[in-house]
């Protein structure tokens, strides 16, 4: 069951029971871009301690990872998340340039040892863990553009298999404009921050056998069943449509299902059921499994 | 030459920037207290790297001694005195 969740984007920030609150002028007013303007204040009434001095990576998934946290509970939700699953295509790549540039540029003595400690993606997972104190399972998922998803994915397994009872799971993109250009070189690919954490709950049924971890490509279908138009957004392809599908539900409930029938078929259906004024709605989606 | 209230004034400008102490202002920070410790700033390991960092680059201060790194980083008033008298730049 999908109890709670929160996005962080160009436009704002959102909850799924609460509606968006657009940045204040001091996030929009940063010189970079959005992400590179985040304060502990944007998420918290009292800030940790430690927030101002975390990647914008970071700073990201603690402050999402906060806001689902709240929207859970505030949808009444008990459980507390024993674990963390994140997906990730660019992961700390922002942070890596931003620490070897002035290395590269001006020699070692300009290396920041802060920012140095930033270098891996599963460090922005660290800091929810301690920020949160989740010391149950966690991981970070790089798997190509659907890593976000592929996430979703991996949590469902490890709830369906009893690893965890609940789990905080989506994707965290950070890239501030410099480094948006830099990937995107020549293509048109729509490279932009964006962060989507859902709080997952195992639901009182059979324990299933985890799914296979290795997943690549997704595609999103309607429920009616016609293909629609992939996003464009990296890493977070399908977050957007699949938060636009759970927003539906109002605060009906949402779960969330994954199922492989063939066993090892070449394709993970995904199932997305939201319920509101008591007619239920399926929704679904796939990732492709990887096939080497 | 810079007046030891100048130098602690521009240390705490720095640790603030370096260490994204988003809430402080240098006048927040009392140049008496501990930089590390529960009864302090409460900087760590890494914080005390970027420290040495910070005299290195802006005051031409090299710390190889871990040692001496314990005594010259105490707070803000020791760092200011040792680089009233080391400074290079």
């Amino acid at each position: 069951m999908i109890s709670g969740g929160a996005r962080v984007g160009q436009d704002g920030i959102e909850t799924l029971h609460e509606a968006l609150i657009p940045w204040d002028s001091e996030v929009e007013s940063s010189t970079d871009s959005w992400v590179s303007g985040l304060k502990g204040r944007t998420f918290f009434a009292t800030p940790p301690p430690r927030f101002g001095r975390m990647d914008p990576l970071s700073k990201l998934t603690v402050g999402c990872a906060h806001l689902a946290l709240k929207d859970a509970a505030a949808a009444g939700s008990e459980s507390v998340p024993e674990g963390i699953v994140l997906g990730s295509l660019m992961g700390c790549l922002m942070t890596d340039i931003h620490y070897y540039t002035p290395v590269c540029d001006k020699g070692l003595e300009h290396a920041g040892p802060l920012l140095f400690s930033y270098t891996l993606p599963n460090v922005a997972v660290g800091e929810v863990c301690r920020e949160f104190r989740l010391f149950g399972p966690n991981t970070v998922i790089s798997c190509g553009e659907d890593s976000a998803l592929a996430a979703l994915v991996v949590a469902h397994g490890w709830l369906s298999s009893a690893r965890a009872s609940t789990l905080l799971a989506g994707g965290v993109e950070a890239v501030d404009t410099r480094v948006a250009e830099l990937c995107r070189g020549d293509s048109n690919a729509d490279i932009r921050s964006s962060a989507f954490l859902f709080q997952l709950e195992r639901r009182d049924e059979p324990l299933q056998p985890a799914l296979p971890m290795m997943i690549e490509g997704a595609s999103w279908f309607s429920p009616s069943g016609f293909s629609i138009e992939r996003s464009a957004d990296l890493g977070n392809t399908g977050m957007k449509r699949l938060w636009e599908t759970l927003k539906i539900g109002g605060r009906g409930f949402r779960t969330i299902d994954v199922r492989d029938k063939e066993g090892y078929a070449s394709r993970l259906k995904i199932f997305i059921d939201t319920e509101k004024h008591g007619s239920t709605t399926r929704h679904r989606t796939q990732v492709k499994r990887a096939t080497y | 030459m810079e007046a030891q209230q100048d130098i602690e004034h521009r240390l705490k400008e720095l640790l603030i920037e370096a260490l994204g102490f988003e809430d402080l202002t240098p006048e927040e920070i009392d140049a008496e207290t501990p930089l590390f410790g529960e009864d302090g700033l409460g900087l760590d390991s890494v914080d005390a790297l970027e420290l040495v960092m910070i005299l290195d680059k802006h005051f031409g201060i090299l710390i190889e001694d871990p040692e001496m790194g314990k005594e010259v980083l105490a707070s803000i008033r020791v760092m200011a005195e040792y680089v009233l008298n080391h400074r290079k730049k």
